[in-house]
């Protein structure tokens, strides 16, 4: 039995396999070009191996010359192949060092092409035969060039390229790829290169057998491959796992998770997420088709949403109404971030969705709860002006009562002064309204409705809030200051709302500065702190805030007096900081305590 | 109902109000006077003029209840009815514990204004006349001599012309003599309107 054929032919047999795991690795992924390097290489040393083969059966001497052609061309290719694989694989080392040895061992396959017979040989001029294995095989005899040596650069390259990329591998923490490969190539290109000088210098008696020193590569390559293969084997199990235990958070949170493709324009839902807009599994999903589910008026906020988000890069962030597959009007909110490619080209969208119904519902009562309360809060104020505001309205009730009075005795005389009677039915008219403009100053405070946020002219405000406590602050012994600049803008707010907030405020003030034997001023200041901000003050000439208070002050149900409810201030605090406002109280230098608070200017300035 | 000489003097500082009442009063016949605030009253009014005051409570300056107080410390004793715009309990109180005629709201019927003004008047114009007859009374008894006082005054304890006489060592005709002037100068027929007439001026029987 030919050993040799044998040998040769199974290390043939195995670089082939190899080669061709490695390629279909590498179809299959397309982006792998290690294993695309290495299948080459596998595949070169296979051809080697099989030039090997026929030369050792070579039976002249032309044939041998030509069959080692082929072999220095499989070599060649080999070596460029293994360069390529190092630099691939343990992607390091020095692109220009790769480049090199390409170019050197192309450039040594020309001049190898061009000399005749070979770069190694001067002349061929017979062919001897030795044993080896019990076969009678042929070696070449003839003489040979000084210029062999030079074959040698190629693969000495190699070596260097190999120690130039494991080094960074090795630091970089990638020690195993580093040694088994760096260690396997260098060592095996080294053990051709002593091989080959050893055949040249004729000290070994051997056939090329550049195959066989490809093998010592094989077996840790086959090793990492099959390490590679368990490593897959384990992130797909982990994946698996990985993505059920998503799947099990995603269901329980209620939580929608999506991944918008914008180059096939497909979007990525998962189960919640398809179920909410009432997806199959399989049904093909995109934008209009999420937006079927969304409710008409919400859908152009949302294309604009996304838009934004996408030119721009924001962060998507939006809330919209839905229906459900029950078929009911829900809430829901979408915050999603778009990841861009290399050029800044916007490639996918991902995010979440979560049903917020609940929390709407919440701050609607909130609301709703505010509201009450601040009407709440509106009528027991109204209870504390409640005798300053019965004397206001019957001064004009006594006036018009005594007036239709006297009226009806004027017209009893014979005859009767209708003059005077004429006169007095004017003065019943404007007395009449009088009376009107007090009760409708109530009843704005009295109303029951929601916020309404307008544009408010703050002084006119102010000087209607005035005159609804002028009558307390004149029966207090008390003064009433305001300053309020001219073109003072108009703030964003509530009426009704700001009226109880300056009321509150006024009236706290006549009731710290109570029984106090010195001077009463109140004052109520208007100014502009900001484009865009207007801070009012009220500030007493009282005793001022302990400081002890001052941190509870706005709190709910606090309350330094004997009667009432402690709700005034928090609910102003409530009013002023939904519409953007801060409301604060400090204690003046001389004597006293200011509360301020600020109001966003509307949009469109008019000045009041 | 017209009373000559008694005039109403009304205070407010809601002028609508002051004309409204001031025409009502007038129109019952009423003479009234008005004044927009307490100190204007205080400083215009004519001191002892008969009549009585119509006023507010609250007013700016000078309230309804510190003008009564003042009013009461110059011993000006008007009779004073309170207006008010809104009426607490506590307030009412100490206006009627302070000598106050009547309290009443401005809403309050006519009626009760009407006849409110009428009872102050009357107590005016009774009081006036009381303080009249008791200083007539007391310049009566000034009229006497300090003899005929002394024999007055032992008459009241009901001593005799004869021990009167005795006690100051004059004769019982002397005594009998100053008891007829006394009794015309203090204008009595009587002894017992002697004694009533005394009472009245606060004179007692002493030693």
């Amino acid at each position: 039995m030919s050993w040799t054929s044998v040998v040769w032919s199974a290390s043939a047999g195995v670089c082939l396999a190899l080669a061709a795991v490695h390629l279909l690795v590498w179809a299959k992924s397309r982006e792998s070009w290690a294993n695309l390097a290495f299948a080459i290489a596998a595949a070169s040393a296979a051809a080697s191996a099989v030039s090997e083969l026929a030369m050792m059966h070579a039976h002249t001497p032309e044939e041998y010359s030509a069959l080692v052609h082929w072999l220095h061309l499989a070599v060649g290719v080999l070596i460029v192949a293994l360069a390529w694989f190092v630099h691939l694989y343990l992607r390091a080392g020095r692109t220009w060092l790769v480049w090199l040895v390409c170019a050197l061992r192309a450039a040594l396959a020309v001049v190898d092409l061009l000399v005749s017979p070979n770069l190694d040989f001067k002349q061929i001029t017979g062919l001897h035969q030795i044993q080896i294995w019990g076969e009678t095989v042929v070696v070449p005899i003839g003489e040979k060039t000084p210029w062999s040596v030079i074959f040698q650069l190629a693969p000495l390259l190699l070596v260097v390229l190999v120690i130039d990329a494991a080094i960074p591998a090795w630091r970089r923490g990638d020690r195993r790829r580093a040694g088994v490969v760096g260690g396997a190539i260098a060592g095996a290109t080294m053990s051709g290169m002593a091989m080959t000088i050893m055949l040249h210098r004729d000290m070994l008696a051997v056939p090329y057998s550049v195959c066989m020193v490809f093998l010592i590569i094989v077996v840790p390559m086959a090793f990492e491959l099959s390490v590679d293969m368990v490593r897959a084997r384990q992130l797909s199990v982990d994946l698996e796992r990985s993505q059920e235990r998503m799947s099990l958070a995603a269901r329980a949170a209620q939580l929608g998770l999506w991944e918008w493709d914008l180059g096939r324009d497909e979007v990525w839902a998962n189960e919640v997420s398809r179920e909410r807009i009432g997806a199959q599994a399989s049904e093909r999903v995109d934008l209009e088709r999420f937006l079927l589910r969304v409710h008409p008026g919400d859908r152009e906020s949302i294309r604009k949403g996304v838009r934004s988000a996408i030119d721009g890069g924001e962060v998507l962030r939006l809330e919209y109404r839905y229906v459900a597959p029950d078929g009911s009007e829900r809430w829901a909110a979408i915050q999603g971030q778009v990841e861009c490619g290399p050029n800044h080209q916007p490639l996918r969208v991902r995010g979440v969705s979560l049903d917020i119904t609940d929390r709407k519902q919440a701050e609607r009562e909130r609301a709703e709860l505010h509201n009450e309360l601040a009407h709440l809060g509106r009528t027991t104020t109204l209870n504390a002006l409640a005798s300053s505001l019965a004397h206001e309205i019957n001064q004009p009730l006594g006036a018009i009562l005594r007036n239709a009075e006297a009226a009806e005795l004027l017209l009893k005389q014979s005859p009767p002064d209708l003059e005077e009677v004429a006169a007095i039915v004017v003065d019943i008219r404007k007395d009449d309204q009088r009376a009107a403009a007090v009760i409708d100053r109530m009843r704005t405070l009295l109303k029951r409705r929601d916020m309404r946020v307008e544009a408010i002219p703050l002084s006119q405000l102010a000087k209607d809030v005035a005159d609804l406590v002028k009558a307390e602050v004149q029966s207090r012994g008390a003064t009433l200051e305001l300053e309020l600049p001219a073109g003072l803008p108009r703030v964003r707010g509530d009426i009704v709302h700001l009226q109880q907030v300056l009321l509150n405020l006024l009236l706290n003030g006549l009731d710290a500065m109570n029984g106090q034997p010195g001077a009463r001023r109140l004052q109520l200041r208007a100014r502009v702190a900001d484009p865009q901000t207007v801070e009012v003050a009220v500030t007493d000439t009282g005793p001022g805030i302990p400081p002890e208070v001052l941190p509870r002050l706005f709190d709910p149900f606090f309350t330094t007096k004997s009667e009432g409810l402690g709700m005034g201030l928090s609910i102003a605090r409530a009013s002023i900081e939904s519409l953007g406002g801060r409301i604060w109280a400090e204690n003046q230098a001389d004597a006293g305590a200011t509360v301020r608070f600020t109001l966003r200017v509307a949009d469109q300035g008019g000045a009041t | 109902m017209i009373t000559e000489d008694l005039t109403v003097f009304v205070v407010d500082d809601d002028a609508s109000f002051l004309a409204g009442v001031s025409r009502l009063l007038r129109a019952s016949g009423f003479a009234v006077e008005t004044f927009p605030s307490a100190e204007r009253f205080l400083a215009q009014r004519p001191p002892e003029a008969p009549g009585c005051l119509l006023t507010d409570l609250k007013m700016p300056g000078m309230s309804g209840i510190e003008l009564q107080d003042a009013l009461a410390r110059s011993g000006n004793s008007l009779p004073i009815v309170f207006l008010t715009g809104e009426g607490d309990i506590p307030t009412s109180v100490e206006a009627m514990r302070h000598g106050a005629e009547d309290f009443l709201t401005k809403t309050a019927p006519k009626e009760d204004l009407i006849a409110a003004v009428e009872r102050a008047l009357a107590r005016d114009s009774f009081e006036r006349a009381k303080r009249a007859h008791t200083r007539d009374l007391g310049a009566r008894f000034d009229m006497l001599t300090p003899r005929e006082s002394e024999v007055l005054r032992r008459v009241l304890i009901g001593q005799l012309n004869k021990q009167i006489a005795a006690a100051l060592g004059i004769h019982e005709r002397s005594v009998k003599r100053h008891r007829t002037s006394l009794m015309r100068k203090l204008e009595v027929q009587s002894v017992a309107e002697l004694a009533l007439l005394a009472a009245e001026a606060g004179i007692h029987g002493a030693t």
